[in-house]
């Protein structure tokens, strides 16, 4: 039987070396760009990690993107579906590898951006530091984390249940009944996020609702585990599909 | 003889369609049995099954006694494991990633079925022709070291010498306590290759006979013994 650990590191491996392609072409966009406003315009040098923060944020939305239908390519690929492992211990390995390598992006990201502009860098750090209290800033990024593990369970529950509707619905009409499955799921996770926007909400502009100081702090440091725990019970549900219900991707022909 | 494959009263369907319904087969250790049926009999499907590429809803399946799906693919090795893989990938990273993966893996195998089969390690996927990836896939698969090896159509649309290639390969390498069970419409590829068949049809298993039996009692070659539940209806 195949270890989660090595299938784990093996994935991890396979993801971190698609973010160093990506990110190769981060930095290129990047230094073509402040080059060229540079020639062009003579920003200064210092300047630069301006074009890198506004390349850096499309750049990572492009690579969540790209290590996100990786991840679900995984789920009904025969070549790792075969794999002599249970299927909560590929989603686990496979969820577990997406995160870590978008980590990974994330530090690449912000080494670069600091090599760019040392002393900015850390000007913007301290600057951040000092108007937002640590633990809020904790908050938030436990709250980013949970969020983006909660995002990729609910964009691997939406291709799940579509892959048990392609295996199990009548061939005939197949493709109106999976339309009105994207839509129900996208009504649904539209539904989750709201809720989650809310919750955002009230960890980061401190409406009324919490009648005491405690009370907030209590709610708001609680919050992430809120997500988490939801993203956990959604992981649940995806781990019952694999293995019950979602077959490999057949090829044509 | 020990029976190695076991399937019991194994119905399937797919999108409202039945593919297979009371399937039961038996197949002893250290055979190879050919496995076959016109297109769309329900082959490729029997071996998706057993190798837990697809779930079933009623029967059951056991190979050397598995008692969970994990178990059963550990003893299962099947061409189509390595039909997902990066295309611009080359042979030895390819090995190395079942190497990582697969306990049962053994890299050196792999590397001299390559060699072998004409391959080098250095070969991109994408840069292989039909007929050498199906020998890829052949040393992917029979470079696992395991109880029970599926093979769907290993000769689909390769020339002959490549198939006298892959049928010497396959004969070398299998362990003696193996199984292997092959598919194939063209039953000429593989009739020499036999100690059993099987035929499907309708959705069961229609026949199974011992290779020696065909050819000695019955005094057929295996492929009119097989032509015989499909004559005319096998176009192929």
């Amino acid at each position: 039987m195949t270890k989660l650990m090595a299938l784990t590191s093996n994935m991890v491996r396979n993801k971190v070396k698609t973010i160093h392609g990506l990110f190769g072409i981060y930095v290129l966009v990047t230094l073509v760009l402040s080059a060229y406003q540079t020639l062009r315009y003579h920003v200064k040098i210092g300047g630069w990690i301006e074009y890198a923060e506004v390349v850096g944020a499309f750049a990572t939305f492009i690579v969540f993107l790209i290590i996100v239908i990786r991840t679900e390519k995984i789920l009904d690929s025969s070549t790792y579906r075969l794999i002599p492992i249970t299927e909560g211990k590929l989603y686990t390995a496979n969820i577990v590898s997406t995160i870590v390598a978008f980590l990974y992006f994330e530090l690449l990201n912000l080494i670069f951006t600091f090599l760019l502009n040392p002393v900015s860098f850390i000007r913007g750090l301290n600057s951040t530091l000092n108007d937002t209290p640590l633990s809020i800033l904790l908050i938030m990024v436990a709250m980013i984390f949970a969020m983006f593990v909660l995002i990729v369970a609910l964009v691997t529950l939406m291709h799940l249940v579509n892959s048990v509707g392609t295996t199990f619905l009548p061939a005939i009409g197949q493709k109106i009944t999976r339309v009105v499955m994207v839509v129900l799921s996208i009504v649904v996770v539209s539904y989750v996020f709201g809720g989650l926007q809310y919750l955002v909400s009230l960890i980061f502009t401190r409406t009324q609702v919490f009648n005491s100081d405690n009370g907030f702090w209590v709610a708001t440091a609680l919050s992430p585990v809120y997500v988490l725990a939801l993203a956990l019970v959604i992981s649940a549900v995806n781990i019952y599909l694999l293995r019950n219900w979602v077959e490999i991707k057949v090829k044509a022909g | 003889m020990s029976n190695l494959l076991e399937i019991k009263n194994l119905s399937y369907s797919r999108n409202l369609h039945s593919i297979l319904e009371n399937f039961n087969l038996e197949i002893p250790q250290g055979q190879i049995v050919g496995l076959l049926g016109a297109n769309g009999a329900g082959k490729t499907t029997v071996m998706r099954l057993i190798a837990g590429s697809f779930l079933y809803r009623r029967g059951t399946i056991s190979v050397q006694n598995s008692q969970t799906v994990a178990e059963r693919k550990s003893k299962v090795s099947f061409t189509e494991q390595a039909s997902h893989l990066e295309m611009n990938a080359p042979l030895s990273k390819i090995g190395d990633f079942y190497n990582e993966i697969y306990e049962d893996f053994n890299l050196t195998n792999f590397k001299q079925l390559l060699a072998e089969l004409g391959l080098k390690i250095d070969q991109k996927l994408n840069q292989l022709s039909k007929g050498n990836y199906r020998k890829f896939v052949i040393a992917v698969t029979l470079a696992r070291n395991v109880d029970l090896y599926l093979l769907d159509e290993p000769f689909d649309g390769i020339d002959s010498m490549s198939r006298k290639k892959i049928i010497a390969s396959i004969i070398s390498w299998k362990p003696d306590s193996a199984t292997i069970l092959v598919s194939d419409h063209h039953v000429a590829d593989i009739a020499n290759l036999l100690d059993s068949v099987v035929v499907i049809k309708n959705k069961k298993v229609i026949a199974k006979e011992a290779a020696n039996t065909i050819r000695e009692e019955l005094g057929q070659d295996i492929e009119t013994y097989y032509e015989s539940y499909y004559g005319e209806e096998n176009d192929d």
